[in-house]
């Protein structure tokens, strides 16, 4: 494979990836925006499948001192990688000198080991467990882009929280949040604690609940956490718990002392994610 | 075998049948409608027929690659703005590798232009959607080649599993002439892509012509190139009329290589060494036989379009151009005459040069 | 009950749909009535452009993804070829109502004896919420930023009203909501049972949530579906000649 010259600057390319909903071309577009003010040249386009949400979720956003007319790249300078589905799809743009910041608290530990050979450089990012931390799993992609904000030499995170700030300015009600998250990434990246390349272990998540009269199963890696079993339940037996199923997001728990298996949760999931079994 | 007097339409409805075929969805179109009325008049005859005339063409398109699907052979047939409507059926048509097949009668263009004759369908017929022309198309000449070519389109398709297309032209459609119907020597039996009864319990086939992503996609189109290129060699047809010691050679498909083979016989008995090379096989294109007989030769190419065919030709075969003619008549059947004195011309044209050197 | 329907392949599963989506409940709904009627090895399934492409390999059933508009005519065809298969097209808005409306129509105007089951969320989601035919009056879209007006949109279609003024007298005609199993289930087990039945055309609309394109959360989703009956009235518009008469 031939080799990019590296501009004088750092010309950065970074790839971005991770599930549909999880905002990858969110922050993408926030650094593109962020280079322009600060009279950078930038070239960005996404890459993804058909579906609206879900699948892979790519973005190839490149930055430097001169004009960029194509948008895509051999090789990536920064790959962050948000879950385990983007895993595969990245591998073909590291080098040696790729610097792989990935969710050491959410992508399966099988997956960093299978790439223990390939990674040289890499930043262990729990993104999902700060951005619970922080308040919500939805800005795990801020915490990432918090972190990335301190590779990119004279663009800076100043410039870069401005630009997010700028971005999301239409939804003031997100603005402490999303500075939060940015902060705490950024601070993360800057003291780079438990720094192992390593991954998520599987969590034991309780999927089934039980007790003389009936059973209540949920599947993790059906669930996407969408709450219609929640608001259906007749008897509000059903809340978030803080259990994450395969996207990220919550899944929900039961309560049995209220639960009586109707089995409206079963009926009305559209992933068959709960079962619901009356004791006869 | 008696030879009936058949029109073109009622000859290829009888290849149609000959070759096994049972289904057909059409809506009427100049100059093919009557293909429709014959079938329907056999669809009374033998219920065992299935006809379908749909509300458009695109439907037309659909239903016979439903039909497909269910392991039927099944066609379809239209010309000109028809054409173009099918091109939705049968872009689907390559990507899942369906053999439908398809009677294209070509007329007037672009737009509805005339009802009757042109070879103006060619690019249509060939690299119509958005794919890469991964189709097998014959170029009939005569009513006999639409009967006998009718025949072959199915096996064709049903043996290779590409869409196959029968490029023919108002002229053939509309003329009366006699037509031998051979028993053929083989019929390629149908298989289903859906609901097959051979298939292993709880194997179920999931078809689908959209992928996320694209390296998904180039896959598919590398396997199926790979495939079209191997079995090329057993489809490709062409004519060869005396190429080997001719001077000049005319390139001509479909009916114009007809009056074509009429002028090179008169300018031959005229003492003029001229050949005719006839592709029957516009795609997969008879490239190797077609460029060996270029060579030093002055080339004129005769068609009803303006250049569709002479396209073609130049994409697959290396010419120099400086000797190369082009006579194109748009829309219009081109005369024995005029072949004759664009020859002539050349030649002459030829003769001073060489002269002059 | 189990939580799965047999006729869904387990291996495409968690399947490519939005979080809370409708569309994705009917098609559960739908893998359970192709279980109770039996038909998994009889049934075609054959599926349009737009998120009902995400379907294409969620069954244990044959089917085959065609393009826009044309799911229609591509079972119908195929039902013409092969009496005996069960012919079930899905489509969305746009694939029944605008792209594919001619395809739609004169299937019920021949009474072809397939299966239509048509996504009605009002908006055209996959490609990122444009005004649809069933888009509602005032109604946001992308194409429609201040709302849906007549003047630029015309009418709301009511395509079951519709077809039933040309449908044939075996023809069963339906609309229910995708966040009422029971009366989807019914509905839907009755149109297939009409064509397996030899009656004639069978058609359902189902009104199905889309909350990422509604921009709703959960909740604000369920009460959408409330403010699109008030506008498609539920139930069975036409029933077979014969059940009319019982």
């Amino acid at each position: 494979m031939l080799s990019e010259t590296k501009s004088a600057f750092g010309g950065k390319k970074i790839l971005i990836a991770g599930e549909g909903g999880q905002g990858v071309q969110s922050i993408a577009e926030i650094l593109a925006r962020a280079a322009n003010e600060q009279d950078k040249f930038t070239t960005y386009i996404p890459n993804f499948g058909v579906e609206q949400r879900g699948g892979v979720s790519i973005a190839f956003v490149q930055i430097d001192e001169k004009r960029i007319d194509y948008p895509k790249f051999d090789q990536a300078d920064i790959i962050i990688t948000m879950c385990d589905r983007a895993i595969e799809p990245i591998k073909k743009y590291l080098s040696d000198e790729t610097l792989f910041i990935y969710d050491s608290s959410f992508i399966t530990n099988d997956l960093i080991e299978a790439m223990r050979g390939q990674v040289k450089n890499y930043l262990a990012l729990p993104a999902k467990d700060l951005a619970t931390k922080t308040g919500s799993t939805k800005v795990s992609n801020i915490i990432f882009l918090g972190a990335l904000s301190k590779e990119l030499g004279d663009l800076g995170p100043e410039q870069i929280k401005t630009a997010m700030d700028n971005q999301f300015k239409s939804h003031p009600e997100f603005a402490e949040l999303n500075d939060k998250a940015f902060d705490e990434g950024l601070k993360y990246a800057k003291e780079r604690p438990n720094q192992e390349f390593i991954g998520s272990k599987p969590q034991d998540i309780q999927r089934l609940f039980e007790d003389d009269k009936k059973t209540w199963e949920r599947f993790p890696e059906y669930c996407k956490g969408c709450g219609l079993c929640i608001v259906s339940c007749p008897l509000k037996a059903l809340q978030f718990s803080q259990e994450l199923n395969f996207l990220g997001t919550n899944l929900p728990k039961i309560d049995l002392n209220i639960c009586e298996a109707c089995g409206t949760c079963q009926k009305i999931c559209p992933e068959g994610a709960i079962k619901v079994t009356k004791e006869e | 075998m008696s030879k009936e007097l058949l029109t073109g339409n009622e000859a290829l409805v009888r290849g149609a049948l000959k070759a096994g075929a049972t289904f057909l969805a059409g809506y009427p179109i100049t100059p093919t409608t009557e293909i429709m009325k014959y079938w329907a008049d056999e669809h009374l005859r033998d219920n065992k027929l299935v006809f379908l005339q749909t509300e458009d063409e695109m439907a037309a398109g659909f239903a016979a690659i439903g039909a497909c699907l269910a392991g039927t052979k099944a066609f379809t047939a239209t010309a000109g703005p028809g054409n173009i409507l099918m091109q939705d059926a049968f872009a689907m048509a390559e990507n899942l590798r369906l053999p439908v097949v398809s009677f294209i009668m070509q007329r007037g263009g672009p737009s509805t232009g005339t009802v009757i004759y042109s070879q103006q369908e060619v690019n249509l017929t060939c690299f119509g959607g958005n794919g890469e022309g991964l189709r097998i198309v014959y170029s009939t000449s005569n009513i006999q080649d639409l009967y006998d070519y009718a025949i072959k389109a199915f096996n064709t398709a049903w043996k290779y599993r590409f869409p196959t297309f029968l490029l023919g032209d108002g002229y053939q459609s509309k003329m009366l002439s006699a037509v031998e119907q051979k028993e053929p020597q083989e019929i390629i039996e149908p298989s289903p892509y859906l609901l097959n009864p051979n298939k292993e319990a709880g194997a179920y086939t999931n078809l689908r012509n959209t992928y996320n992503l694209e390296e998904e996609l180039a896959e598919v189109i590398a396997a199926h190139k790979k495939s079209f290129e191997a079995v090329s060699p057993e489809i490709v047809e062409f004519e060869d009329i005396h190429t080997l010691d001719a001077e000049l050679v005319i390139f001509a498909h479909g009916i114009v290589s007809t009056v074509a083979k009429e002028a090179q016989e008169d300018l031959r008995k005229e003492g003029l060494k001229v050949g005719l090379f006839r592709p029957i096989t516009l795609s997969p294109f008879p490239t190797q036989s077609a460029q060996q007989v270029v060579s030093n030769k002055s080339i004129l190419i005769v068609e009803s379009s303006l250049g569709q065919f002479a396209k073609l030709l130049k994409s697959e075969v290396s010419l120099d151009f400086s000797k190369v003619k082009e006579l194109f008549k748009p829309a219009m059947g081109v005369t024995k005459q005029e072949i004759i004195e664009a020859v002539k011309k050349i030649i002459k044209k030829n003769k001073f040069l060489v002269k002059n050197e | 009950m189990n939580n799965l329907p047999k006729s869904w392949k387990k291996e495409s599963l968690p399947h490519k749909f939005c979080p809370g989506c409708g569309q994705a409940l009917a098609l559960k709904i739908l893998g359970y009535a192709i279980d109770e009627l039996g038909i998994q090895d009889k049934a075609v399934y054959g599926t349009d452009i737009g998120c009902s492409l995400l379907s294409w390999n969620m069954f244990d059933v044959d089917t085959i993804q065609t393009h826009h508009g044309r799911a229609t005519p591509t079972m119908v065809g195929l039902k013409h070829a092969k009496p005996e298969a069960i012919a079930i097209a899905f489509m969305g808005d746009g694939g029944g109502y605008a792209i594919g409306a001619q395809h739609l129509i004169n299937a019920c105007l021949r009474d072809d004896k397939i299966t239509v089951i048509l996504i009605n969320n009002a908006n055209y989601a996959m490609t990122g919420g444009q005004t649809a035919p069933t888009t509602l009056i005032g109604e946001i879209t992308t194409t429609a930023p201040a709302g849906r007006k007549i003047e630029d949109f015309g009418r709301p279609i009511h395509g079951p009203e519709m077809l039933e003024t040309i449908a044939a007298d075996g023809a069963y005609i339906a609309r229910c909501a995708s966040n009422d199993f029971d009366t989807t289930l019914k509905y839907i087990k009755k149109a297939i049972q009409n064509q397996i039945d030899g009656q004639g055309f069978s058609f359902v609309e189902v009104l199905s949530m889309c909350p990422v394109n509604w921009k709703k959360k959960t909740q604000e989703s369920l009460d959408f579906i409330e403010e699109m009956k008030k506008v498609y009235p539920l139930g069975e518009i036409k029933v077979s000649k014969e059940e009319s008469v019982e």
